[in-house]
């Protein structure tokens, strides 16, 4: 009687360390994050970055980048899938399922009043130049999460390679992503367990 | 019946897709076959998705629901988008929890780690030529927004929604008021 609870217990609500976050809090948080993600996945990674790792020193940068690895390389919208992992990781499933539902809620909202009058919503020229303006902050805004998340994730040199490797592969073939994830895997395993056999015989 | 079928053809797609723009020819396909959307129509949300907030995948998705059955439309439509999430990911949530600290996934990481880097760094490439780039001329009123904001973010420590505004607020007046090339 005692050991199946114990797995269920761990399946939804995990084994935290830290105290368990407030529901609502989280819910209340990734609806903020869900207001002002412009220009994709890593726009939501920018703003956990400011809120998660700088200001509250919840997580750190390495363990914010994980979490955009494993959800870039699982199908699904990137924005939702860091939103389940972020949740979980802080308040089990229930949490995963708060992030999810308050992440997607304003766009959501939004979507159904613009729907209405889209039209006019599109040729307007105020709102035009407006998001003219707003496009123009998005490439600095994930710059500067991506360099605030370069910081100790490329340990060994051969990772710098593959870094360059997948930039090229980003921009000149149309690779899909989880090809590069899964190389970025085998290649892993084969750094990783390299450096790692490397180590004890190297005093320094 | 029109919710279910909107829901699967969402869950195909998100399930067949890596987000963003990838997700574009699935779900113009998707939609057309249906007869839920007119091409016309799918071009503008393409546009709109990308000027509301909000990951592309699910904001066609709301679109396209609402446009086949109403607001039912555009929940079945967010819930199929979304199934992965909620399957696939809440697994490997569970999973990546648990495993977290282990020697190979830590090796793994080592290699996706860079890999992730690599692609956000041609997200910024691709994006920086498409944002500043007109094809003839550059966007010298987007860069002058782009260095002020990342000033901003990098030495003042200001918070994105913030910078998200002040950049809406300088782009009304740089290309609304004054009429500036973008």
């Amino acid at each position: 009687m005692a050991a199946p609870t114990v797995t269920l217990s761990f399946i939804f609500e995990g084994d935290f360390t830290n105290k368990k976050r407030n529901l609502l809090h989280l819910f209340l948080e990734f609806a903020k994050f869900g207001c002002f993600t412009f220009g994709g996945g890593w726009s939501i990674i920018a703003q956990m970055q400011q809120l998660y790792v700088d200001k509250r020193k919840e997580i750190t940068s390495q363990e914010l980048l994980d979490l955009a690895s494993v959800a870039k390389s699982l199908p699904g919208t990137m924005i939702s899938n860091v939103a389940m992992l972020y949740g979980y990781r802080v308040g089990g499933l229930a949490g995963g399922f708060s992030a999810v539902f308050g992440m997607i809620l304003p766009p959501l909202a939004v979507i159904l009043v613009i729907s209405y009058f889209y039209a006019a919503f599109r040729t307007n020229p105020w709102v035009n130049a407006a998001m003219e303006g707003m496009q123009a902050a998005v490439v600095p805004i994930i710059f500067s999460a991506a360099v605030n998340l370069v910081k100790g994730s490329m340990p060994y040199p051969p990772c710098v390679l593959l870094l360059i490797l997948s930039v090229a592969a980003y921009l000149f073939t149309d690779w899909s992503p989880i090809v590069l994830v899964i190389l970025g895997v085998v290649l892993g395993m084969v750094i990783g367990s390299w450096y790692e056999r490397r180590q004890p015989h190297d005093p320094a | 019946m029109i919710l279910l079928k909107l829901y699967w053809s969402f869950l195909l797609i998100g399930f067949g897709s890596f987000g963003g723009l990838s997700m574009i020819p699935q779900i113009s396909n998707e939609v057309l076959t249906h007869g839920w959307m007119t091409a016309e129509q799918v071009t503008d949300i393409v546009a709109i998705a990308e000027m509301t907030p909000g990951p592309l995948g699910l904001n066609c998705a709301s679109f396209a629901g609402m446009q086949a059955a109403g607001i039912p439309g555009a929940i079945a439509a967010n819930f199929g988008v979304l199934t992965p999430t909620l399957t696939l990911c809440a697994v490997a949530a569970i999973f990546f929890h648990r495993f977290h600290g282990s020697r190979v996934i830590q090796w793994i990481l080592t290699g996706v780690r860079p890999v992730c880097l690599g692609m956000v760094a041609g997200v910024l490439i691709s994006l920086s030529i498409s944002n500043y780039w007109s094809g003839t001329a550059l966007n010298l009123t987007g860069i002058a927004i782009s260095l002020i904001d990342l000033y901003l973010l990098r030495k003042r420590k200001v918070g994105i929604p913030t910078v998200l505004v002040f950049s809406a607020a300088a782009g009304l007046v740089l290309f609304g008021v004054l009429g500036l090339p973008a």
